[in-house]
Order: structure tokens, then C-alpha cells, then sequence
């Protein structure tokens, strides 16, 4: 580099040439209404195709071709929640995937319709945003929602964009930010494929919501005491490292997500029946919280009584706690790592929680329930092949 | 907001254009102009409100101190005549008068320099201080904790484009008296977070051109063309490239001779769509108000020396760094070593400016490095065959974006043994289609035209017109999958 660079830097700054003879007015004007004309076009195309197959099915139920439900939750949910009949829904993470509608229907009978809404590693803000969607159907009548300690960690208002924006016009009710969903490749992508499928006899059947996200089959050979002690290795390494970043834990921030997103549902909708629960991990993942991430562990706890306070008062609210029942947590023969269940278990909850047999109804069996996962986590002793 | 988003492709720009030439039509040029202003703090607030203060100060700052010092630089004349009475010391008037100025002179050079350190502390504590921090913890073994200062966006821009008015008003070339045009040519959103670097030389008197006060077709036709063409080089070409590169640095953890070439050779062409892209839509915007930024890229891989590369990429940067520390340094007039030393420092320098980090610096390091071997060769005076001047020149430039791009010196290590790891050369996890990707967007960057000889060469063609708004719905529809744009930390 030297000082010719001022030159010729100077010489780069004018970017356009003087205007040429030939371009007059008229040629401008031509260029721009090509190009407005262009973009119109294609804009109001591309939406009308996307609105009339809508493969998200968010406008209305597919009705002339066979519907491709998206795996997506974050996307999915948003139209099933407007579009479906039901009154009952499932909130929460991949806690809630193994729950199966229609026999959640059976168990809680007189005409019980479920939809599950839930969404795998969610925060619960995003399991409000999926809530209030169905809420603001008038229909819902029953919200069954799991309630995971890690769900309120990261804020009141987190939305998991580590793999790209959140659709959040999904989810309000701005029709206008809708065309994001109107005007979107993948939206267009999936489109194509249903017109592909339809025009040349392709259509494969749709799977049925009530195994939509179920991740039983697929994880079926995982239900062995290898895989949990693999992942518990795994897990144990992870909260080490934890630890020794000095990852810290909020209870006053978890509070705060709670009432920002639960108690404000529960507050701003008295006419529903509300069953919140706490899942049962494995006391291989409880136990490992109590070692190595002790606030954690005991905000966990400290959480229950905070919620059990502000909840009490509702006639309408549940709360059934089953991470104390040793039948459930010591048995690793029923999770396929350290904290997912099978779902035997989450039928067993839903049995449990139309019988009320895990429901606590009182500040001092809040307390109890937390000595006795306590007392667990304290004497287990974890037998684990090195 | 971004030049990529919804919000500002279909709210804000169009809105900000609207409400300025409907003011102007109008003949509230004032009204217009502050509009701008208000529109572009609006801008800059978007991503963090609490920044607008800080832009706020810093633009009133260095205005006062500006006017402060332009107003007691040495007219020329003044200057010329103490140049003469210099020769004729037997003139008591003239020898009072500079004793005087040489008063005046210590004053005005002891507040330049007060002018500049605050903008550099400015810079220093929210970009540097926890990089300080973290070597300081790691010399000495103390345990400080980290501030966790967020990085107000543009603020390396923006306080390298105010040092260089500081320095000028200290010279006595420029003289603002309207803290609201300063302003405006500080924060006239199209170059505020990501440039082209700006010389209030070629920005002031555009903003008081009347002739700038009409609608121009023309501008406004090129400025849709050259922002639709910038939003094709970020949406399309470079966020389709940026998943190849992060995989290589970030996720894999060995790779193959074809993984870690698919991997440097993605990351220098989404770097340069990327960033050119950025800039395109900066000087599209800024024609729609028939304001003309300067270039800031020119196919800088086709350059057959390092030399040419720095007036080829980033050209803004490069010539705020030579004007404003190379030359000051000495430039080339102190002899050879010094030339050296001054090239060194000054790539340090630009180096540590693109992030607070040891890799940054040691990019910096091997840039100075390069241009001082060129010299080197440029006075022994071998020809080089034009083909290996351009690879050797290529590769170095992609070989050192590798310790630009990693986060962790053990990433850079990792691609780098890759590029030679000649046991293990197959395609490993890699795709074909990366391949083809990287293939071509070689072949644009190398052999097509770029943006700015299409600017020269500029024809309203209806087919044009339409190619223009294809590209911006296609750029428009991908954008969510978009991913951030890279210059942000720096």
C-alpha cells in the first residue's frame, strides 16, 4: 500500500457515469414498471398458490389433497390449533410427545376431544404462544401442560431461533405478518410437492395425529439400561462442565416465567380446567442436579411451593407431582435415557392425574413430596457399569 | 434492522423515502433532512435502543470539538503568509502574529489529540475491554470478571469515520456549521453499521446540493438495480454458502483435503457476497436519495498482488487506514525499514479493528507480512507470470481469511492441516453439491463483472427491469432462512 492508493481510491468515488443520450425519461419510467409489474406478479403468485394448498394447513383443514403434517411443531402447531375441533389440549416438551389423544379422550371420556400442541424443547413461552392460539378458539375446555424446570430457564420470553426466526405470525393475530408464511420458500417447496403428489398419483397417507411427534416406535430399542448408563455419562459430563463454568441458576427468573406465562393463562382463563404436572425423570438425572448443579436442583424444589402458592386459589387447577414415585424413577428400564420416559408412563399419568391420585392438595404435601425426592436422590445408589 | 429484512425492504425504506421526497417536493429541506436524521437514529435504535445515546453523544462530541478546531485553523492565506515572513524575520507584526499561532497551534493540537484518544477510549471500552480483561486474567492469573459489554453496532465505523473529520477540521480542510448536516452525514442510515467508511469530503457537499433536491430517474432506477442485485449476493449466493463454512469450522472435527478447500473457499466467497452484497444495498439505498457513496469493493480476487487486493476490498477501510495512520506514521518517506514498520503497525492496527481477538491480529500480522514481502519483490523487480501472481495472491488471501473466520485458534489449525492433509483427500461428508456451489461462486467473483462496471454500463432495459425484480423476490422469499450478517462485531 502507498500514497498512489489515494488516487485511486478517489477516482472510485463517483459510482455512476453520466447519463447516456439514449436513456431518456420514458426509459426509466419503462424500467420501473417492468420491474413493479415483475415483482407483483410474482408476489400475488407465489401467495396464491401457497393459500390455496396452505400445506401447513393454517388457513383451514386440507380438504383436496391428502395433508402432509410438518414435524416442525414451532410451524405445525399454529394450524392445528385454529383449524381442529377439540377441548382438551397438551402443552409442553418432549415430556407431553408420548401422550396419545384419543386415549387421553377415553381416559377423561364424556366426549373428551384432545389435540397435542406440544413442542420439544420448548420454553414456556413458546408453550403459550402454542396455548393461546387454541385459547383463542373459544373451544378449549381443558389444558393438560407439563411443566419442566428447563423450560423455564432463559428468560420469560425465549424463543429457540438457534436454527433460524421464530414464526412468531403464526401465532399472533396480525393478519398482515401472515405473509411470511404466504411468501416463504419452504411454504412454496411444500406446495409444489402436494400439486407434484396430487398430479401424478403420488399422495402417501397422512399420519394420524394421534402418533403425530410420538417418539415411542422410533426409539423403541433405546428402552435398555445400556442407553441410560451411556447417556447418564454423557449427562454427568455435561453438568461437570456446567458446573465448572460457573452456570448458575435463577429461581427468581424462573418465577418470573412462570407467572409471565403460566399464571397469566391461568388468570386470564378461569373457565378452563387446568392439570399441571411435573414429569418424572429418572432419579439418575435428579440425582446428578443434586451432585453437580445443587442450585439447580433445589430451585427445582423451591419452584413447586412458589407455584403451589400462586395456584392455590383456583378451584379450576391441578397440580399432580410425580417425581417422587420411586415405581416411575428407579425403574430405568423405563426411560431410554436419563429423564425421557416411555410412554406407558405418560398413559400411566394421564390415568393418574383424571384420579387425582398425585395431586397435591396442600402447601405441607408440596413439602412432603420435595423431602421425599430429596431423601431418594440422597440414599440412591447409583449402580453404574464404568 | 437489517438491509435483509422484511421490516426494512417493505416498511422502512420505503417509508423513509416517501415521507424525505414528499418534504423536499414540498421545499422543506430543513424538515427533509431532519427526517432523515430521526429516521436513521430510528434505524440504529431498532436493534437496541440503548445505543442511541451513545451515537447521540458521540456525534455532538465530536461536532463541537470539529467546529472548535476549524474555526481556529489557519486560513490559507494566513498560511502563506507566515510561510513568507518566515524569510523576513525583520517583520515584528508578522513574527507577533505567529507567536500567537503558536499558542493558538499547541492548543488546537492538544485538543485534536484530547478529540481523538475520547473517540478511541469510546471504541476501547465497549469493544475491547473484556478482550483486555481476559488476556490480563490470563498473564497475571488474576480472576476479574468479565463485563459482558454488548457491542453497540457500528461503532467501529462510525468512530473511525469522525476521527478522520477530527483530523481534517484540525487541518483546516473542512468546516461544518450545521450540527444537523453533521449529523445526517454521520448517520444517514444506509452506511451507518457497515459502510463504505465515508469522507465527509464526498458526503457534506452532497447533502447541500439543491441538484440533489429532485427525483432522479435515473438514480432511482440504478439504486433498485444495485440494492436488488446486493440483496441477491447476501440472500442467495452468501447465506447459501455460509452452512458449508460453519460446518468446517465449527462442527467437524477432522477434515478431509476436499472437506477443508470446500470449507476456506466457501467462507472467502460468502465473506465477499456477503459483505459486497451489504455494501450494494447501502449504495442502492442511499441513490434512491440521490446520494452516491463511494465504492468499497471491486472484484478484489482478481488481484494479481496484495497490494491491489487492499484497493480492491474493503476500499473504504483501506484508504481511512492509509490517510488517517499509515501516512501519519511517514508513510514511505522515512526510508525502508520505517516503510516496513509503518505497513506492519497499520495492518495490526486494521487487524484489531475487525475484532477484539488474537486471531484478528494475527490476520492483521500476516496482511502486513504480505505486503511487505511485495515490496520486497517490487524492488528486486522480478516479473511474475500473471497466473501465478493471481493464485499465489488467491490462495494467501483465502489461506488467511481461515484464522479470520475461526473462532478458536484449534479451528484455524484444523482447516488449515486439512488443506494439506493429503492421507485423507476424499470427500468425506461433504456434498457434491457444495462443490458445485463453491465452483461457482468462484467463477463470479473471478470472471463476471461486478457490481460497480454494471453501474457504468447501467441501460433501463425492461428486460433488466424485470431480471431486477425477479432477483429481489427470489432474495425475498428465501429470507427465512436467512442468517446474521457477518461484519456485525466489528
Amino acid at each position: 500500500m502507498n500514497e498512489e492508493m489515494q488516487a485511486s481510491a478517489k477516482h472510485h468515488i463517483e459510482p455512476t457515469a453520466p447519463a447516456p443520450e439514449s436513456a431518456t425519461a420514458g426509459g426509466y419510467a419503462r424500467f420501473l414498471w417492468a420491474a413493479g409489474i415483475t415483482a407483483l406478479l410474482l408476489f400475488a403468485g407465489v401467495c396464491t398458490v401457497n393459500y390455496l394448498v396452505d400445506p401447513l394447513q393454517f388457513y383451514r383443514q386440507a380438504s383436496w389433497y391428502t395433508p402432509i403434517f410438518s414435524e416442525e411443531q414451532r410451524f405445525q402447531n399454529a394450524g392445528l390449533a385454529r383449524n381442529w375441533e377439540y377441548d382438551t389440549i397438551i402443552l409442553g416438551t418432549s415430556m407431553t410427545e408420548n401422550f396419545v389423544p384419543s386415549q387421553v379422550d377415553a381416559v377423561f371420556g364424556e366426549g373428551t376431544k384432545t389435540l397435542k400442541l406440544s413442542i420439544s424443547g420448548s420454553s414456556l413461552y413458546e408453550e403459550r404462544l402454542a396455548g393461546e392460539v387454541a385459547l383463542r378458539t373459544g373451544q378449549v375446555k381443558r389444558i393438560i401442560w407439563g411443566l419442566d424446570y428447563a423450560s423455564f430457564r432463559g428468560g420469560k420470553e425465549l424463543l429457540h431461533e438457534e436454527y433460524g426466526p421464530y414464526p412468531i405470525y403464526l401465532y399472533d393475530t396480525n393478519i398482515w405478518n401472515d405473509v411470511q408464511y404466504l411468501y416463504n420458500i419452504s411454504t412454496l417447496e411444500d406446495s409444489l410437492r402436494v400439486l407434484k403428489r396430487k398430479l401424478t398419483n403420488t399422495e402417501q397417507p397422512a399420519i394420524p395425529l394421534d402418533l403425530l411427534n410420538n417418539w415411542q416406535k422410533k426409539y423403541n430399542y433405546a428402552f435398555q439400561l445400556k442407553y441410560v448408563y451411556d447417556h447418564y455419562k454423557q449427562a454427568r459430563e455435561a453438568d461437570i462442565q456446567a458446573a465448572q463454568e460457573g452456570e448458575t441458576d435463577s429461581l427468581a427468573a424462573a418465577q418470573e416465567s412462570f407467572e409471565h406465562n403460566v399464571l397469566r393463562v391461568v388468570r386470564e382463563h378461569p373457565e378452563v380446567e387446568y392439570h399441571f404436572f411435573y414429569p418424572p425423570y429418572s432419579i439418575l438425572r435428579f440425582q446428578l442436579w443434586y451432585e453437580y448443579q445443587p442450585e439447580r436442583f433445589y430451585n427445582q424444589l423451591e419452584i413447586k411451593k412458589y407455584i403451589y402458592d400462586q395456584l392455590s386459589a383456583y378451584p379450576n387447577v391441578h397440580i399432580h407431582d410425580f417425581q417422587s414415585e420411586m415405581e416411575i424413577t428407579h425403574r430405568l428400564e423405563n426411560y431410554k435415557d436419563v429423564s425421557h420416559y416411555s410412554q406407558a408412563i405418560n398413559q400411566y399419568m394421564i390415568e393418574q392425574m383424571a384420579a387425582g391420585t398425585y395431586e397435591t392438595r396442600s402447601m405441607e404435601e408440596v413439602i412432603r413430596v420435595n423431602g421425599e425426592l430429596l431423601n431418594q436422590v440422597r440414599n440412591y445408589q447409583a449402580d453404574i457399569p464404568e | 434492522m437489517l438491509f435483509n429484512s422484511y421490516v426494512y425492504i417493505l416498511a422502512f425504506l420505503p417509508i423513509s423515502l416517501a415521507v424525505y421526497w414528499f418534504l423536499i417536493r414540498m421545499s422543506y429541506v430543513t424538515a427533509a433532512k431532519l427526517w432523515l436524521t430521526a429516521a436513521s437514529f430510528f434505524f440504529y435504535g431498532w436493534w437496541d435502543i440503548r445505543y442511541v445515546p451513545i451515537l447521540a453523544v458521540s456525534i455532538l462530541f465530536n461536532y463541537a470539538i470539529g467546529v472548535w478546531l476549524a474555526a481556529r485553523a489557519p486560513s490559507h492565506e494566513e498560511a502563506s503568509q507566515d510561510a513568507k515572513a518566515h524569510g523576513q524575520d525583520h517583520l515584528g507584526g508578522a513574527n507577533r502574529r505567529r507567536g500567537n499561532r503558536r499558542s493558538t497551534e499547541r492548543a488546537r493540537r492538544l485538543m485534536l489529540v484530547l478529540g481523538i484518544a475520547a473517540n478511541v477510549i469510546l471504541l476501547g471500552y465497549f469493544k475491547y475491554m473484556d478482550f483486555f480483561i481476559e488476556n490480563i486474567n490470563f498473564l497475571f492469573h488474576t480472576g476479574w470478571d468479565l463485563l459482558g459489554i454488548v457491542l453497540p453496532i457500528g461503532i467501529s465505523f462510525y468512530t473511525f469515520t469522525q476521527i478522520a473529520y477530527l483530523v481534517d477540521a484540525y487541518k483546516g480542510e473542512v468546516r461544518e456549521n450545521s450540527l444537523l448536516n453533521y449529523a445526517l452525514f454521520v448517520v444517514f442510515f444506509p452506511q451507518l453499521i457497515a459502510g463504505p467508511i465515508l469522507h465527509h469530503r464526498e458526503m457534506m457537499p452532497q447533502f447541500a446540493d439543491p441538484g440533489n433536491y429532485r427525483v432522479n430517474s435515473r438514480n432511482f432506477a440504478l439504486g433498485l438495480t444495485v440494492f436488488a442485485a446486493g440483496l441477491v449476493k447476501k440472500v442467495v449466493i452468501a447465506d447459501t454458502l455460509a452452512p458449508i463454512a460453519s460446518y468446517g469450522f465449527d462442527e467437524a472435527t477432522a477434515l478431509t483435503l476436499v472437506e477443508a478447500w470446500i470449507t476456506s473457499l466457501s467462507y472467502s466467497f460468502q465473506l465477499y457476497f456477503d459483505f459486497s452484497g451489504y455494501t450494494d444495498m447501502a449504495i442502492g439505498a442511499a441513490l434512491l436519495f440521490n446520494i452516491k457513496l463511494p465504492f468499497n469493493f471491486d472484484s478484489p480476487y482478481k488481484s494479481l498482488n496484495i497490494q491491489v487486493f487492499w484497493r480492491r476490498w474493503h476500499m473504504t477501510l483501506g484508504r481511512f487506514l492509509m490517510n488517517y495512520i499509515y501516512i501519519p506514521l511517514g508513510g514511505n518517506r522515512r526510508g525502508q525499514a520505517r516503510t516496513y514498520l509503518n505497513l506492519m503497525v497499520t495492518f495490526l492496527i486494521g487487524g484489531f479493528w475487525h475484532g477484539a481477538g488474537w486471531t484478528f491480529i494475527f490476520w492483521g500480522f500476516l496482511h502486513g507480512a504480505a505486503l511487505v514481502i511485495h515490496r520486497i519483490w517490487k524492488r528486486i523487480g522480478i516479473q511474475m507470470p500473471k497466473l501465478v501472481a493471481w493464485f499465489l495472491t488467491f490462495q494467501f488471501v483465502n489461506a488467511s481469511w481461515v484464522f479470520f473466520r475461526a473462532q478458536e485458534w484449534e479451528d484455524a489449525i484444523k482447516v488449515l492441516r486439512g488443506m494439506v492433509n493429503f492421507e485423507s483427500i476424499g470427500l468425506g461428508s461433504a456434498a457434491w453439491s457444495s462443490v458445485a456451489l463453491v465452483a461457482g461462486a468462484f467463477v463470479m467473483a473471478i470472471a463476471f463483472r461486478n457490481t460497480n462496471e454494471w453501474q457504468t454500463r447501467f441501460r433501463p432495459r425492461v428486460y433488466l427491469g424485470v431480471a431486477v425484480a425477479a432477483g429481489m423476490m427470489l432474495a425475498l422469499i428465501r429470507m427465512n432462512r436467512i442468517s446474521e450478517f457477518l461484519y456485525f462485531n466489528f
